[in-house]
């Protein structure tokens, strides 16, 4: 009695070395992948930016607030040197000194936080 | 009938070796990303032709394929869908890794296209984990099990949809 793989090579009636068929499925398989391998980079990198955008703000919004301070504080002097009346000069001195502290405050801030990344 | 001394039914099959010796021939391919190609494997490796076969319609509609010991070649049935036939030649090549010696008895039977018609021997449970690693290794699904659907998954790793979940089943309870 024949066994089993004698009968399936005696049903064979043709053979060949390569299946078109196959070679297409495994073609469009390595360029999935490949487009799969792109849309995950673009993903790692815009999740990277995302983080470093966060990370950052704080520190951002502290260098606008000191330099807003530094403006602010020029423009008190500013003033100040253009008072006609000793109240108004007190006046532009008090805000000056304000406006420096404002932005030493935002400075330390700053080094504070990067000092600690 | 060759029973090699073994008792097919008492014997449990050694899913360790089969992934051992599935890794090692992937390493020495050096295919670290999907599909892998068992075709390149079979024939750059293990130096074993994979002949693509027409078989006699009532044959065709039953064989899936075969390892051919006599000429130590694997034989695909070429009417069979592609994402099975790279199952197929896989789980072949691991019979010709794993069992050589019960491949030449008279106990070997073909892989037949319907499951339930096969002979659930632990060989072929073997054989069965062997293709699941070689063709879906741990490392590679890591990378995508998560981000891609059971279709997309079986179209990247050149599997069919019913492999790629019994291989989440397996490695991810999913």
């Amino acid at each position: 009695m024949a066994s089993d793989l004698e009968k399936a090579k005696d049903a064979i009636t043709g053979t060949d070395s390569t299946d078109p068929n196959l070679n297409a499925t495994l073609e469009e398989a390595k360029e999935l992948q490949f487009r799969i391998t792109v849309e995950m980079n673009r993903h790692k990198e815009t999740l990277h930016a995302r983080e470093w955008l966060e990370k950052m703000a704080p520190i951002i919004i502290a260098g606008i607030a000191m330099i807003g301070g530094i403006v602010g504080a020029f423009f008190s002097i500013y003033m100040a040197s253009k008072s006609t009346t000793p109240d108004s000069a007190e006046y532009w001195y008090k805000i000056m000194e304000r406006s420096f502290a404002f932005a030493a405050v935002a400075l330390s801030f700053i080094f504070g936080r990067s000092g600690r990344r | 009938m060759v029973s090699l001394g073994l008792a097919p039914g008492l014997t449990k099959p050694d899913y360790r070796r089969a992934e051992r010796e599935a890794i090692n021939l992937l390493d020495q391919s050096g295919m670290v990303e999907p599909p892998v190609n068992p075709i390149e494997i079979a024939q750059g490796i293990l130096n074993i032709p994979v002949k693509f076969a027409t078989f006699r319609p009532d044959a065709s509609a039953r064989i899936s394929g075969f390892y051919d010991c006599e000429e130590d070649a694997i034989v695909v049935n070429r009417e069979e869908f592609p994402l099975r036939q790279t199952f197929t030649i896989a789980h072949e090549m691991g019979h010709k890794v794993l069992h050589e010696e019960w491949a030449r008895s008279s106990d070997y039977q073909v892989l037949l296209r319907d499951p339930k018609d096969q002979n659930r021997d632990f060989r072929e449970k073997e054989a069965d984990a062997f293709a699941a690693n070689l063709l879906m290794p741990r490392f590679m699904m890591n990378e995508y099990y998560d981000t891609q659907s059971p279709a997309e998954l079986s179209r990247l790793f050149a599997v069919s949809v019913p492999a790629i979940r019994a291989r989440l089943s397996f490695l991810y309870g999913i």
